[in-house]
């Protein structure tokens, strides 16, 4: 299991951001200033932060997706539109309304395939004729097969 | 305007009674002139056994020469396929088509960069709202399933808003492409009308595929349109040999199997529109009984789902007249060979299939062609090995002139020389002459500048007639050797074809050093004992000798581009290079192929990570891993993380951490603090 070495809150929610399409560089205290309880002692950060966004996600993703899907997702289309530079941590929490935010990412939702629409596929019969000569040379086909096998 | 040629049941029995008729009449005449022309001295088993190997491979050269020979009086009168409607070309579409390219472990790149161009190419035609395109990997190579991700995601990006592109993955490639194609139509086959199946390396240009899919519109009773594809973007001189044949000699061999199997085509596994419907009622793939390789899945899908729709009431057609369908070759002969053995087994199947109740009389030919295209080599073989056996006979064993049976004479054994020259003769004109009324094809239409002109297109021509003759007993001892494994309970499993590379010599020592011996000793035990039919076979044996140079020297690029260059083995496409194609070339510039690292990739580009995340659910259920398989690799991801030591994941390894998105994102997480 892969072990992470903890120095501070700070460094893991960078380094979640980045995922978001931050910089390196980001300073995140003004999500952690408006989220208080990722400083706190016993918070599973990357959790939360998954909550966060999922949240957001929620808002502008269509309603039947899985959480970890919309979690995934978000986090591509926030990436492509550019979100860690036009609307920084503003999504993450809050009641965050821009209809630009909202129409630049519900115009990059994707679908890697569509809906389903199921249909059954009946397996179909191949019956073979059988005539005494197809019956012999099967007989002695499988007889073969049974004696290498043995 | 509508197009018709309509065509009465007398007419299409008339074309088979034709065809098959003049292959009889062939066969017999060669038949009567081989029981005269045989050597007296051999025994009545000898003779019986020479003789039925002669008619069987007989019968086999007939039907291609006269197939080939109404194929190209067809062409010469420029007569379309009768009995199928032709729409006016404007018409607008009305059904829906999905785009099928089902991949396994195939370069993404090449596969993306078609699709793109396809696409693009549709837009032109002002239909293109009427197609999606559906990637079907099946791939099992975890860094080629991520770069199939990355690549999906950039050609998505690329693609025309009118056309859209999706990619799903299956866990196991159950049943491999026919399952995946079921696969499609069990989830989304709904949705569509009609699907055209592609190959990986498959190219159609958008008009092929608006004018199949109009023609489908137009002719409700029809399941399966074949559009013969053309090889292209050939490069090792095998491969440009292959290709020059085929688009010089494949529109006659196309328009004879058109001319009389009419509206009970055959279907090739690609390059092919299919109405769903059709395929969703009839050709639900039965797993046939007994062990491999004869029982299990059906390796060669093809012909039985035509066979099927066929047997459902629904019509097959190939149609010559469909230009703008291309595919590639293989690009030396040892793949040609690999490939050759996966469909060998394919085919040897299908005789468990051919005598199945219910099937159209044409399907279970084109099971007994698709058969007889492997079984004609051991035929050949073993006819060639009882004529030695013979002529060995006679040299050890000397004719008994002044035998029991009282008699005025000795009884002198007779060898008709003259009658078996003529025969030989013949043989080779059934099988050579083909080939010229290819080339006078494009004489006709005036067309030679676009094959290397007149004198190129001959000296081809002729190189080809050499080449094919030098290979061929080759391929003969090759597909002697596969059925031979077949029958004896070899399975090949699948293997995915190689589409580049130079064959080295130590590869084709190991593979062609068994033809070069049986090469050495034929011409030896030839020349010592029976020196009259040392000369007969040298055609044979010294292509057996030259097997591994000729191999070596003909997968070269090199060589391949020295010949076009020279003109030779020139196509029209290599001189106007058609739209799709190259707008094909442009996009495999324009893709980005570097994400080639698999986990690595995902770990150190979030973006990627997610993306990957994103589409997981679409593979369906997570397969289960061994206990060792998730120990270990998360052990190696450790390693890696801590101590920045390369991990060698094995398949399994890697494929459970692509499937456990949350791992990766742990390490993500640490990579990104470090």
């Amino acid at each position: 299991m892969v072990k992470i070495v903890v120095r501070d809150a700070k460094e893991i929610v960078r380094a979640y951001l980045r995922g978001l399409g931050f910089g390196k560089d980001y300073d995140p205290e003004i999500l952690m200033a408006a989220h208080p309880e990722l400083a706190e002692k016993d918070t599973n950060i990357t959790a939360r932060l998954d909550e966060l966004v999922y949240a957001a996600a929620q808002k502008v993703l269509p309603a039947q997706i899985s959480k970890e899907k919309a979690v995934a997702l978000y986090k591509v289309l926030y990436t492509e539109a550019g979100g860690a530079s036009l609307w920084k941590t503003e999504p993450l929490g809050g009641a965050f309304e821009n209809p630009q935010y909202r129409e630049a990412m519900r115009r990059r939702v994707f679908d890697a395939v569509p809906a389903y629409c199921y249909s059954d596929m009946p397996t179909q019969v191949l019956e073979s004729y059988k005539t005494p000569l197809t019956r012999r040379i099967s007989l002695w086909w499988n007889v073969r097969r049974r004696r290498k096998h043995d | 305007m509508i197009e018709t040629r309509p065509i009465s049941l007398s007419e299409v029995r008339r074309r088979r009674f034709y065809v098959f008729g003049c292959m009889f009449v062939a066969t017999s005449l060669l038949g009567l002139k081989w029981t005269a022309a045989m050597p007296t001295e051999a025994n009545l088993a000898a003779k019986i056994i020479m003789t039925t190997l002669f008619l069987l491979t007989s019968a086999w050269i007939s039907l291609f020469f006269f197939s080939s020979l109404f194929g190209f009086f067809e062409l010469l009168r420029r007569r379309r396929v009768p009995g199928i409607i032709w729409p006016d070309k404007q018409t607008p579409l009305v059904g829906r088509t999905a785009v099928l390219m089902p991949i396994y472990n195939e370069n993404p790149r090449q596969v993306f960069a078609n699709l793109l161009s396809m696409a693009q190419s549709l837009l032109k035609t002002g239909q293109a709202a009427h197609y999606d395109i559906f990637v079907l990997s099946d791939t099992t190579q975890p860094k080629t399933w991520v770069l199939e991700e990355s690549l999906w995601n950039q050609a998505r990006r690329l693609m025309p808003d009118e056309v859209r592109l999706y990619y799903r993955r299956r866990p196991k490639n159950v049943a491999r492409k026919s399952g995946n194609i079921e696969d499609f139509c069990h989830k989304w086959g709904a949705l569509y009308d009609y699907m055209i199946v592609l190959d990986a390396d498959s190219l159609l240009d958008g008009q092929t595929m608006v004018r199949m899919s109009q023609l489908m519109d137009a002719n409700h009773e029809t399941g399966i349109i074949q559009a013969p594809p053309i090889c292209i973007n050939s490069h090792s001189l095998f491969a440009r040999i292959q290709q020059f044949a085929g688009r010089v000699y494949g529109p006659i061999v196309s328009s004879g199997l058109a001319y009389w199997q009419v509206g009970d085509s055959n279907y090739w596994g690609h390059n092919a529109i299919i109405r769903v419907k059709a395929f969703i009622d009839c050709c639900g793939l039965p797993v046939l009984s007994g062990r491999k390789p004869f029982g299990g899945h059906i390796l060669s899908h093809d012909f039985v789902e035509a066979a099927l729709i066929r047997r459902g009431g629904w019509l097959a057609w190939l149609l010559p007249e469909l230009k703008g369908s291309y595919e590639e070759c293989p690009p030396t002969m040892i793949d040609f060979a690999v490939r050759d053995r996966r469909w060998c087994q394919g085919n040897m199947q299908h005789l468990k299939v051919l005598i199945s109740k219910r099937l159209h009389p044409i399907s279970r030919i084109h099971f007994i062609i698709g058969v007889m295209s492997y079984l004609s080599s051991p035929l050949w073989l073993s006819f060639l090995v009882m004529g030695i056996l013979v002529a060995l006979g006679h040299e050890y064993f000397p004719p008994d002139y002044f035998s029991n049976k009282q008699s005025l004479f000795p009884i002198w054994p007779i060898f008709d020389k003259i009658g078996t020259i003529a025969l030989f003769v013949i043989s080779m004109f059934m099988l050579i002459f083909p080939k010229i009324l290819g080339a006078i094809i494009y004489l006709k239409d005036n067309k030679f500048s676009k094959i290397g002109g007149f004198f190129g297109v001959w000296k081809s021509v002729g190189a080809e007639i050499l080449f094919s003759a030098l290979s061929a007993p080759i391929m003969m001892v090759f597909q002697s050797k596969f059925v031979w494994e077949i029958f004896t309970g070899q399975d090949v499993g699948w293997k995915t074809q190689n589409r580049g590379g130079d064959t080295s010599w130590s590869e084709a020592c190991r593979r062609h050093a068994g033809h070069t011996l049986l090469g050495v000793v034929t011409t030896i035990v030839l020349w010592r004992y029976v020196q009259p039919l040392f000369y007969w076979m040298l055609p044979i044996t010294v292509g057996l000798m030259l097997s591994i140079p000729l191999s070596v020297f003909s997968s070269r690029w090199t060589w391949g581009a020295t010949a076009f260059r020279h003109k030779w083995f020139v196509i029209p496409e290599e001189i106007d290079v058609p739209d799709v194609a190259a707008a094909a070339s442009f996009f495999y510039q324009k893709l980005n192929a570097s994400d080639d690292a698999g986990v690595l990739t995902l770990i150190a580009d979030h973006y990627m990570l997610e993306l990957h995340t994103a589409m997981l659910e679409t593979n369906g259920p997570t397969p289960e891993f061994d206990g060792n398989v998730s120990e270990n690799a998360r052990i190696k991801l450790d390693n890696y993380i801590s101590y920045r030591k390369e991990p060698a994941f094995s398949r399994d390894e890697e494929t459970f951490l692509l499937y456990n998105p949350e791992i990766l994102r742990e390490a993500n997480l640490v990579l990104n603090m470090v």
